[in-house]
């Protein structure tokens, strides 16, 4: 039992640290300029496709792809922002970006389709596996916690040692006295948007490695539902509740199967889902500014 | 007599539109099929259209309703029932469920009622799946039941009944007190409120409305392929149709959804001819255009366009 428990508790860290770095850009999103970036989910697979192709073609692991992603997302990011985001930013229906992002994401799941077809495909990358003699864990997944930790620090720096981030953390807080105290709000916007952008895919990237087999164009779907529970659980604009909400799923998601597995006639692994969605209806209602509050 | 040709003259484009399907319809069995999508589109999107272009409320999550009325439809048939009384129950389960749903969701707003009953979509599927409910995952095949009851005319004058009785419903609700507060809390929900209006009821019986229609669809949906099952009744894709037609047509507007159905499946039927596998990359391209270049999509065109029209554009 013991073991159990350690093992549930290891696994739903390690993977709640991803599933909160990914939510990070999300939350930031929200944050700079409440936009809900229903495209998250496709750049989320749009980095895990990075990374499946970065091993595919050069043989980068994933975790050495992370820059890559990283600057594929940014850059993308960018477009976004400017061809699509901006125009709809000051439009008098406030649901216009929210339409259009999520459009958007329909059309980036069918492109990743057309140009890369439905197939499941994986990035079989193993390095061992390390034993103690009461609990194991792959040696990949250490790599992966580890490279989240240090991500997670960058973004930290990012935000809170440069002018860049002291520049999102203004405009977070009050967008027109950060414009009238010199601060170019366009750009901080499109810088913001970039760096969500590029945490999406830096997620994705790391989700990979918890698929063996598992990227095609519409695992985005599942990822939304994912990140909306773990963005709203940990307060929607706060960078830092993605990763508390991301604890709280990545725990959920590994203690619900096994409880659920004694309850007779159902499927675990599928009601799971609808777990997180019930707590994402709770926390709403309960308290819509996150287990975490409106810290900044 | 002087009343009805007046109706007759101010109704006289939805009527004529309705008048072509039902002569389409009656051409060839190709075209029957044409009319039967076209009226499928347009009953889940006219009725997403008065909760999303009267009040506002961006509703993602109208597949939901699509899938209960089909999963209701299929238990019913099952058990024995006329398959034609199952599709009134299916819609009206769907507004039992609606009213559930609404209770909980429709004291969000904005963004995070969007988030909600966008998640609610994968949320029952999972339900379905998981709790192996109606079958689970493989769901329910009815071929054995109504393979000899089937006929697409009944399912396709059904659907064109659910279409006219949503018009004349939206026109009651547009000109009713109802309407004026759902077009009141769209302007501005805080100011609705403070003046008066009982947001959260309004809401609700909006919601419930628009339930009803989808759930009697999703009924026709099952009898139209025998089988209902997770996957394909409870499909992200109806959410994305019928907020893309609204879009299109003229969110708000009475005939927007209907003219929004036909120009979406002429166009799909064009891109599968011409472009096959790329349709809903094209129309997500699409919805960015339009809600970045004429939100008020064709009928607000029409109606800057040509002012002689603006009569007909009700």
């Amino acid at each position: 039992m013991f073991e159990l428990v350690f093992q549930v508790l290891v696994y739903g860290v390690i993977i709640g640290a991803v599933y909160g770095l990914a939510t990070m850009g999300l939350n930031l999103i929200w944050g700079v300029m409440r936009v809900v970036n229903f495209t998250h989910a496709e750049l989320l697979t749009l980095g895990a496709y990075t990374a499946y192709w970065a091993w595919v073609l050069i043989g980068l692991n994933p975790i050495a792809s992370i820059p890559l992603s990283a600057l594929l997302g940014f850059v993308i990011g960018i477009f976004i922002f400017y061809i699509i985001i901006y125009r709809l930013l000051f439009s008098p229906d406030i649901h216009s970006t929210l339409v259009a992002t999520f459009a958007l994401g329909v059309a980036l799941a069918e492109l990743m389709k057309v140009l890369w077809t439905a197939d499941y495909r994986g990035v079989p990358w193993a390095l061992g596996v390390i034993k103690f003699s009461w609990f194991s864990i792959p040696i990949t997944y250490v790599f992966t916690f580890i490279s989240c930790i240090l991500i997670i620090i960058i973004v930290y720096f990012i935000l809170y040692r440069t002018y860049f981030g002291k520049s999102i953390r203004a405009v977070i807080w009050d967008s027109g006295a950060a414009a009238i105290c010199g601060v170019n709000v366009k750009a901080t916007l499109a810088l913001g948007f970039a760096l969500g952008s590029a945490l999406a895919f830096i997620g994705g990237s790391l989700i990979v490695i918890y698929l063996p087999t598992g990227i095609n164009p519409y695992m985005g779907h599942l990822y939304l539902l994912r990140c909306f529970v773990i963005a709203v659980v940990g307060g929607l604009g706060n960078p830092w509740g993605a990763l508390a909400g991301g604890l709280v799923l990545g725990l959920l998601e590994q203690v619900s199967p096994i409880v659920l597995g004694y309850i007779p006639g159902v499927e675990p692994l599928s009601l799971t889902p609808f777990l997180s969605f019930l707590i994402l209806i709770i926390v709403l209602l309960i308290m819509p500014e996150g287990i975490l509050g409106r810290r900044r | 007599m002087e009343d009805v040709g007046d109706a007759v003259k101010k109704y006289s484009g939805l009527i004529l539109i309705y008048l072509l399907l039902i002569l389409l319809s009656l051409i060839s069995t190709a075209y029957l099929e044409i009319v039967y999508y076209v009226l499928f589109l347009m009953v889940i999107s006219q009725s997403l259209n008065i909760i999303m272009g009267f009040g506002g409320l961006y509703n993602f999550g109208h597949a939901v309703f699509i899938g209960i009325g089909a999963y209701v439809f299929a238990l019913l048939v099952v058990q024995g029932l006329n398959p034609y009384i199952s599709m009134i129950a299916g819609g009206i389960v769907s507004s039992a469920v609606a009213f559930l749903i609404g209770i909980v969701v429709l004291r969000l707003r904005g963004p995070f009622f969007a988030i909600c009953t966008l998640s609610t979509v994968p949320a029952v599927k999972y339900l379905i799946i998981g709790g192996k409910i109606a079958g689970g995952a493989a769901g329910i095949t009815l071929f054995r039941y109504l393979g000899e009851a089937y006929n697409p005319y009944m399912l396709t004058y059904i659907l064109l009944i659910s279409s006219v009785a949503i018009t004349i419903l939206t026109l009651k609700v547009s000109a009713s007190p109802l309407g004026y507060s759902l077009k009141a809390l769209r302007e501005d929900h805080d100011v609705a409120e403070t003046s008066g209006v009982d947001t959260t009821r309004c809401k609700i019986i909006a919601f419930i409305i628009s339930a009803l229609f989808p759930g009697v669809a999703g009924g026709v949906l099952a009898f139209k392929i025998f089988w209902v099952m997770p996957e394909t009744v409870i499909d992200l894709t109806w959410s994305i149709e019928a907020i893309l037609i609204v879009l299109l047509g003229g969110s708000g507007t009475t005939i927007g959804p209907i003219i929004g159905a036909v120009v979406y499946e002429v166009l799909k039927d064009l891109l599968m001819r011409y472009f096959p596998g790329l349709q809903l990359l094209i129309f997500g391209l699409l919805v960015v255009a339009i809600i970045s270049v004429a939100p008020e999509g064709i009928v607000g065109l029409l109606k800057n366009r040509f002012k002689r029209l603006r009569s007909f554009l009700i």
